[in-house]
């Protein structure tokens, strides 16, 4: 045994160092804890809006697209979203990890765990109608929206038979309607034995797609009308604000179909 | 006036709640593991007494100033290994060099140990020198030299190597399952060499 530890003492004393106090300690793992947390939280967010991408993904206009089920769902697959989601998983599990006894807990453990409460978390917030507001903000994220699978794009070719917008009015006749499209073009919509999704809600106001042909510009022959997005279980709680930023203007008609 | 402190009859876990009363008690803790922690200081790295002296100094200040993080649902000394282990590690990454050979005449213990509870097969030959044994730990991976110090040497079980290296105790297991086998290969890849 050496001297060492009365040396050390006298060092302790001389320069008066002192043990850190418990709450230093305390609020590190709180903050560990809470950044797991508030990455489970952005998981949760993106899980929202990966099951709005696939539940409004087309999946019922397949044949008129002439795309294979796989092929279709590779090409719009929300990568974005998917990678969000990896790396807020792996920063739930890094601050995790790093809490006073993380490193107790399995590895495949905690990365379920993050997953299984960002998909539970996420489908929530998918049906309280989240899922669109997250995409949206994502949307406005700069350079963002060039990495995204643009839906709106397939639905701006007319001349091909696909149309979408907002129903502007309804019309006399037999069904017919009056849409200003994604473009912000006007079209009358004549159904032609007609097959009408029984979700879509034929109203002013709504967003519909719809598969057809032009007859004679704005008159589009319908064959198929179908809801733009199909809402939540749960109405969406924000479409109340949505609508009515839309009415003063503040956010554009392609947005306000969100 | 000197204060007697009795600290032979107190566990680790009392003279942490004493000494953060009373500084003086950390006399008793600093005494209990200045030997067993210079030798693990030995053991992981190979320094000279100086740099072993400085380690210690450091690991001891550390602890003392992150006492109130101590958690007692450890064991004392297998936190203070774990501060002991992590200075040594941040050390030698300061001074940007590998940890030597381990140190001591702890070779051929480790050999007995492992091939006590191996199989009749093993390709170890009971007669590796002390100097051989020590070779064939400095050419195994740095966190298989680690834990076979640890298990073999410090005879700490898989909790507290779990502890001390802060890895799931599967993966102790997974850890020193390997060493072992590296620990093999390293002595039948050189064994034209002994």
């Amino acid at each position: 045994m050496t001297e060492s530890p009365n040396k050390i003492l006298d060092k302790i004393k001389k320069e008066k160092i002192a043990p850190k106090p418990k709450w230093q300690f305390r609020l590190e793992q709180v903050g560990l804890w809470f950044l797991a947390m508030i990455s489970v939280l952005i998981g949760s967010n993106a899980v929202a809006a990966i099951i709005f991408r696939m539940v409004n993904n087309d999946w019922d206009a397949l044949k008129f697209i002439e795309r294979s089920p796989i092929g279709h769902t590779l090409t719009t697959l929300p990568y974005v979203w998917i990678v969000v989601l990896g790396l807020f998983i792996l920063l739930a599990y890094y601050n995790t990890r790093h809490t006073k006894k993380g490193y107790k807990y399995n590895t495949y453990g905690v990365v379920l765990g993050a997953i299984l409460a960002s998909v539970i978390v996420g489908t929530f917030l998918y049906i309280v109608g989240f899922g669109p507001r997250v995409e949206m903000f994502m949307q406005r994220v700069p350079g963002m929206e060039k990495m995204m699978h643009n839906r709106e794009q397939m639905w701006t070719y007319p001349e091909k038979g696909f149309v979408a917008g907002e129903i502007t009015g309804m019309l006399s006749g037999v069904g017919s309607f009056e849409i200003i499209d994604l473009e912000n073009e006007e079209w009358i919509i004549v159904p032609v034995e007609v097959y009408i999704d029984p979700r879509a809600v034929i109203e002013v106001g709504e967003s519909v797609r719809i598969f057809g042909e032009i007859d004679e510009p704005p008159i589009f022959e319908a064959y198929k009308i179908m809801p733009w997005e199909m809402r939540p279980p749960i109405k969406d709680i924000f479409e109340g604000k949505m609508n009515r930023q839309y009415y003063r203007g503040e956010i554009k008609a392609g947005e306000r179909a969100y | 006036m000197a204060v007697i402190r009795d600290c032979n009859h107190k566990s680790d876990e009392e003279l942490v709640e004493l000494t953060l009363s009373d500084q003086g008690w950390y006399l008793c803790l600093m005494k209990r593991y200045e030997d067993k922690l210079a030798r693990f200081i030995r053991r992981i790295s190979g320094v000279n007494d100086q740099d072993l002296e400085d380690i210690l100094q450091d690991v001891f200040i550390k602890a003392y100033r992150n006492l109130n993080n101590f958690d007692l649902d450890l064991k004392f000394s297998s936190w203070i290994y774990r501060i002991c282990r992590n200075h040594v590690i941040s050390y030698y990454r300061k001074v940007q060099s590998r940890p030597q050979a381990i140190g001591g005449d702890d070779g051929e213990m480790i050999l007995n140990l492992i091939q006590d509870e191996n199989d009749p097969h093993a390709v170890m030959d009971e007669t590796l020198s002390n100097e051989k044994i020590k070779n064939v730990l400095s050419h195994m991976d740095k966190k298989y030299q680690e834990v076979i110090v640890l298990k073999y040497l410090e005879d700490k079980d898989y909790q507290e190597i779990s502890d001390i290296l802060k890895k799931p105790v599967g993966t102790v297991g997974t850890l020193l399952s390997r060493a072992k086998k590296q620990f093999k290969q390293i002595v039948q890849k050189q064994g034209t060499e002994f």
